[in-house]
């Protein structure tokens, strides 16, 4: 017998009972479509996360001042002996934070200032617009210049160009030296790791605002070798012991592990949502395995004339068989693109990132075929091993 | 000698128990012959054309089949056997229902892998000769009775098999279309087929050269 034509007999077959091949399409269709929207919305979280990762900076640690009435918190000496202590390994910056007025040309605006090192801007990975960065000879000699985030720089000059011109904060007044692109944030990073606008930043030189006084909010580490990430955040946590004793006037932040965490949460919901549509593949292919026993039951007869004719155990198992997969095959094909319709809704009615992986497509299809298969499997046998004089003579 | 069988025997285990419908069948059809095996309903009869064609294989015996011991081939040869070998007509007709008279006449010539445009050509040439060229495209519930067995007398000649086996052809058929079957029969006969008929009708076995009568399972050499 040739295959085209046991194809053709599988379809014949499908199409005498048309409505009831239907419907037991359906649970293959709902499974499929629901593993495309969970690998779907999955594959997107997992892209923001890189994104998020890729904006924070792979290779940072961040150490986060605490301050109490009983300590101080973080001062200059612990950046340096933290510099000290890894030397060439890493870039460090000290950070002071302070939220305040800036003014310029009459216009008021709330930005936070950032005093930090020249080594903040490599740390970070922030770019120029224009203009320069400053950089050791500015903070030896303590010039009050400044360089300015793409925020502060609409918000106060517009359309203007801001370099060369002074800013007043602080009860002094900065020059710009240089402003920054403006910076895409994820947009659930805000949320998720609690950063705020940098492009409202404004940057100085940390020994133009340090007036006697050492305390630091944040140091700003890179290390060089992503490898050595966790290695290097064991030093800090050792040093910052030695120095602090037992107070928690510090936290050490990691984006790498954060993200590692919140990855690890989402890998385990997404792995019970596969779960879930696994559980629906299933009942979709008991739903085909039993339509198939059905069909089979109908067709006793079909199935003894055929034999009697000279079609073999193998022929009719094979009909079968190539009927239960092309049944899950469309219910494969019509998931793949209700699956593609639900992701689009849930990205539409969520704001979550949502993109559809090529190989979860490719996964739907052959899961739809291993369905086909598996539950076609036992009713195609039954239906071989009939006994062709059994059912033509006594049914 | 086309076929002959050293004592063939068949059982059935039917309500817990084995019942023999077969108790040592020995007989012989000669090639071109026109055999009737006939015998009161219960005889075996039945069971042992079903044998001779392959359908289902004796518990003991021999049958040997154009000089093949049939009771030791597998199952994908018995299938080519029934296909190439053999032409079956069946008392209740048995066409598929959902296919037109042409895909029924087709079904042998399906599974033994000719081709389309073959298949198509072949079925409406042995249709013609049955006289049912006008009956294509009918579903077998659209036919009479007497054109249903005529499509299945189609049917079973497409593969050109040496052998026709047939089962009570005329039961369900009234006296003057049954002798019209039987005509188209020993028709085939005198063109060179070996024809086994089982009946139970006297004045059709008294049409064969060779009449098998069965009894309880055995041949009945009395009669």
């Amino acid at each position: 017998m040739k295959t085209i034509d046991i194809f053709s007999l599988s379809v014949k077959g499908l199409n005498q009972s048309r409505f009831r091949s239907i419907l037991s399409a359906v649970g293959i269709i709902f499974g499929v479509a629901s593993v495309i929207s969970m690998l779907s919305v999955g594959e997107g979280a997992k892209q923001e996360i890189i994104d998020q990762l890729r904006f924070l900076g792979t290779n940072n640690i961040s150490v986060n001042s605490i301050r109490s009435n009983s300590d101080e918190g973080l001062s200059l000496y612990d950046s340096d002996r933290i510099q000290a202590a890894l030397a060439e390994f890493v870039s460090v910056s000290p950070v002071r934070t302070v939220m305040g007025e800036v003014s310029y040309g009459g216009i008021d605006s709330i930005c936070r200032t950032m005093s930090i090192l020249p080594e903040y801007f490599e740390i970070n990975g922030l770019s120029l617009e224009k203009g320069r960065f400053f950089d050791a000879a500015d903070c030896r000699d303590k010039n009050m210049v400044c360089v300015i985030g793409a925020g502060v720089k609409r918000e106060l000059f517009a359309h203007r160009e801001p370099l060369g011109e002074c800013l007043f904060f602080n009860g002094h007044c900065y020059s710009v030296v240089g402003h920054l692109k403006n910076i895409n944030i994820p947009k659930s990073s805000v949320e998720a790791i609690k950063t705020h606008d940098v492009n409202r930043d404004i940057y100085i030189p940390i020994t133009s605002a340090m007036s006697g006084n050492k305390d630091i909010d944040t140091i700003s580490i890179r290390v060089s070798a992503e490898d050595k990430v966790m290695a290097a955040a064991g030093v800090v946590k050792s040093v910052l012991e030695r120095t602090h004793g037992g107070t928690v006037s510090y936290e050490i932040l990691i984006p790498r592990e954060l993200l590692k965490q919140s990855f690890e949460t989402r890998k385990t919901f997404s792995i019970v949502l596969v779960l879930i549509s696994g559980i629906t593949l299933l009942t979709g292919g008991i739903g085909i395995a039993n339509t198939m026993l059905l069909n089979i039951t109908k067709r006793t007869k079909e199935i003894g004339i055929r034999r009697a004719l000279g079609a073999t155990k193998n022929e009719i198992l094979l009909q079968f068989l190539i009927e239960s997969v092309l049944l899950t095959i469309a219910g494969g094909l019509i998931g793949i693109a209700a699956g593609y319709l639900s992701s689009a809704l849930i990205g539409h009615y969520t704001q979550w990132h949502i993109i559809v992986p090529t190989k979860a497509v490719f996964l739907a299809f052959i899961i739809s075929v291993g369905v086909g298969i598996l539950s076609g499997l036992y009713p195609a046998f039954k239906a071989s091993e009939l006994d062709p004089e059994t059912t033509l003579r006594f049914e | 000698m086309l076929i002959r069988t050293g004592n063939l025997r068949k059982s059935y285990f039917l309500n817990k128990n084995w019942i023999e419908v077969l108790k040592g069948i020995d007989m012989e059809v000669r090639q071109g012959s026109f055999t009737a095996i006939v015998g009161p309903s219960g005889s075996g009869k039945s069971t042992l054309l079903y044998i001779l064609g392959c359908l289902t294989q004796p518990s003991e015996g021999t049958y040997l089949l154009d000089g093949t011991d049939v009771s030791s081939l597998s199952d994908r040869s018995l299938s080519k056997i029934r296909n190439r070998n053999i032409g079956f007509i069946f008392q209740t007709f048995n066409l598929i229902p959902q296919m037109t008279v042409l895909e029924n006449t087709e079904i042998p010539l399906v599974h033994s892998g000719t081709a389309r445009k073959e298949r198509l050509e072949i079925s409406r040439k042995y249709l013609e000769m049955v006289g049912l060229s006008h009956r294509l495209l009918h579903r077998p519930s659209e036919l009479s009775g007497g054109e249903m067995q005529r499509a299945a007398i189609a049917r079973a000649l497409v593969t050109e098999p040496l052998l026709v086996l047939a089962d009570e052809p005329t039961g369900n058929l009234d006296s003057k279309i049954g002798s019209e079957i039987i005509e188209i029969l020993r028709s085939l006969n005198s063109s060179g087929k070996t024809v086994i008929i089982v009946t139970h009708s006297s004045s059709i076995a008294a049409c064969a050269d060779e009449i098998i009568s069965l009894r309880d399972g055995r041949v009945d050499e009395n009669h």
